[in-house]
């Protein structure tokens, strides 16, 4: 199921667009990042979604019914939920809707990073893998030569898309047994960057909301660095993508917080 | 606010789980063992550990290494030299190829001494070595056939030559004692002068990848099939290619010969039996499952075996003469023993099958833990 769903169209379509690319040296990875702009344009109505959802919750901060029922119930949770909920409806507000496509980007990880290593085939397992999953035709339709395009050239710059990325050191680090990583500190950054920019500004010092974004703007990159670091390049270079696409979707959206940049700059001025 | 986080970290983890999971796949030991025999051993190379087991009671004789680890992984299919040294390649992160001696056993560790140990590679041993004469030629997934000198008393080995036809090198070499027929999954086969490590001829562009090994068949032409869902016959001394049949499906394992026919299998579930000269088809038959190891003759028997398990022998006119449902997925070349059959399922109950040659399964071998 997951396969027949997830893995062989994405495996097939990153190969439809190598076979596009394959005489670009790199190709392998130029293919990783135009699928990553297909699977950002498809999601981007999802992610729309989210700013706008995150932007409701954010506002809800300052309503003066939520704050009263927030007052009112301080001691009994469970008819805060409640009374939370029946706001919620009232002001057609879905709570999930903001984490609802960060919660779709894990799939998509998933299989894509499945994709690469079936794709990259480094193990005659990992071979018989693809030959099950390429399609040389579509609904009678000649679709991919696979057999001319495999195996798969696994070099983007300079990295080993089938492997981690890092940069060779002079000495060994045990920790780091690829290197000094490069990619994983950028997809840190680049993750740290989109999140902050999505962070609204603040002025209510118990915002559930803003401390959880806070939360989430450290976490995720250390998350997604931690992935960068173990798992093949080929990851990375998805996650670099999506970030900066994600970066640009905001800015041209006119929803980017370039002050949450700088330091205080998610604290917004008090109007009282 | 709280289960939302609380769903966030759930997922979190699973994804770290789920893509922890299929890191393996990067790596380079997610494939089938590699199996020989020497007629009275079976040598299986599974996991992290090689196996010399005695197919007359289906006991094990000696593994190697004492303690497995990660780092070395073992695929490949051990070759033995004239003296029985075993000599296999790991195609874990260590890229040793070692050679065991079963003459020598620690008797506190039941483990074969290290005989001599070569690693200069760059990259995993997916194939098997070739033996010829005093030299070996192992080709490495990093694209170099590593020549090296079985007399020259070393016990770490350099390589006497370092052949570098590029790409990944996933086949056992064949020779017909003149030259050496190396095949690439990136599409090529090379002919190299064993002596003076010169190239033959240019080398062919088979169209697909060729994880199998070259036949040196009837008459001296070599015989290759690839992913270009085609067997070819080339010519070894001028390098002539021909097109000796085409498939539905890609061709994996390197077709095997009785001196008349060449036969093979396919991706798709076929087994061909072709005529070596013309290039007709003699017969072929559809068995349960893509054929991916190459098949053996055996007493005047085609045996091979399939994905789904099975196991078959075919008699030189194409009837099925036995079935024997073994299980698992058999994607290993079966081998022969003096009077036995043996197979090596991946994710069967058992990790070694030995058959008579009425396809009776007599014995099964598990490494114990």
């Amino acid at each position: 199921m997951w396969d027949t769903l997830i893995i062989h169209p994405f495996t097939n379509v990153l190969l439809w667009i190598y076979s596009l690319l394959v005489d670009i040296p790199g190709a392998f990875g130029w293919a990783i990042i135009l699928f990553t702009i297909l699977i950002r344009a498809i999601t981007w109505p999802l992610n729309a979604q989210q700013l706008k959802g995150a932007q409701a919750m954010q506002e809800m901060q300052n309503d003066k019914e939520w704050q009263a029922i927030q007052k009112k119930y301080a001691k009994d949770k469970e008819k805060l939920a409640q009374e939370q909920m029946r706001v919620y409806k009232e002001k057609g507000i879905n709570p999930f809707g903001s984490c609802l496509p960060t919660l779709i980007q894990f799939p998509i990880i998933i299989g894509l990073y499945q994709s690469i290593i079936r794709a990259l085939a480094t193990a005659p397992l990992g071979m018989l893998q693809l030959a099950r999953s390429v399609r040389s035709e579509i609904f009678g339709i000649p679709f991919l030569n696979a057999a001319a395009l495999i195996p798969l050239n696994s070099r983007f710059l300079w990295m080993d898309l089938a492997v981690p990325e890092g940069i060779p050191l002079p000495f060994e680090v045990s920790f780091l047994p690829y290197g000094f990583p490069t990619l994983a500190i950028i997809v840190a950054i680049t993750t740290y960057i989109q999140s902050k920019l999505t962070m609204p500004a603040t002025a209510n010092p118990g915002d559930q909301s803003a401390a959880m974004g806070k939360t989430m703007s450290i976490y995720m990159p250390l998350l997604l660095g931690y992935f960068a670091l173990t798992f093949a390049s080929g990851l990375s270079v998805y996650f670099i993508t999506s970030n900066l696409l994600g970066i640009f979707q905001y800015a041209v959206t006119g929803r980017a917080n370039w002050r949450n940049l700088l330091p205080g700059g998610d604290k917004q001025k008090s109007t009282k | 606010m709280k289960p939302k986080f609380m769903l966030f970290m759930l997922v979190s983890i699973l994804a770290a789980v789920l893509l922890s999971g299929c890191a393996g796949q990067a790596g380079f030991s997610n494939s089938w063992p590699g199996l020989a025999s020497d007629g009275e051993t079976a040598y299986l190379a599974s996991g992290q550990y090689v196996y010399a087991v005695r197919l007359s009671d289906g006991k094990e004789i000696w593994r190697y290494p004492e303690e497995g680890g990660t780092s070395l992984q073992f695929i490949a299919q051990p070759v033995i030299a004239p003296d029985g040294t075993v000599v296999i390649g790991s195609a874990g992160s260590d890229h040793r190829l070692v050679a065991l001696d079963p003459s020598s056993i620690d008797a506190s560790t039941n483990t074969p001494a290290e005989k001599w140990i070569f690693t200069e590679a760059k990259n995993t041993w997916v194939a098997g070595a070739l033996i010829l004469d005093d030299k070996i030629f192992a080709p490495n997934s990093d694209g170099t056939l590593y020549v090296l000198d079985l007399q020259d008393g070393f016990s770490t080995k350099s390589a006497l030559k370092k052949i570098e036809l590029g790409g990944t090198l996933w086949a056992q070499p064949s020779t017909d004692g003149n030259l050496v027929y190396v095949s690439s999954v990136d599409h090529r086969l090379y002919a190299i002068d064993p002596e003076t490590y010169e190239f033959a001829w240019e080398s062919i562009d088979l169209g697909g990848a060729a994880p199998g090994s070259p036949l040196v068949g009837p008459n001296g032409n070599i015989y290759i099939g690839s992913f270009a869902s085609e067997v070819i016959k080339v010519d070894p001394a001028t390098g002539k290619v021909l097109l000796l049949t085409s498939t539905q499906g890609w061709v994996w394992g390197g077709p095997v010969t009785d001196g008349q026919n060449i036969y093979f299998g396919d991706l798709k579930g076929d087994l061909f039996a072709v005529d070596a000269t013309s290039g007709s088809q003699s017969w072929f038959i559809q068995p349960d499952g893509p054929v991916v190891g190459s098949p053996l003759v055996v007493n005047e028997n085609i045996v091979f075996a399939t994905e789904s398990g099975s196991v078959y022998a075919v008699d030189l006119d194409g009837k099925i003469v036995w079935q024997r449902e073994v299980g698992g997925q058999i994607y290993t070349a079966p081998v022969a023993g003096t009077d036995q059959i043996i197979v090596a399922p991946m994710q069967a109950e058992f990790s070694l099958a030995i058959l008579d040659t009425n396809g009776n399964q007599v014995l099964t071998f598990s490494p114990e833990k």
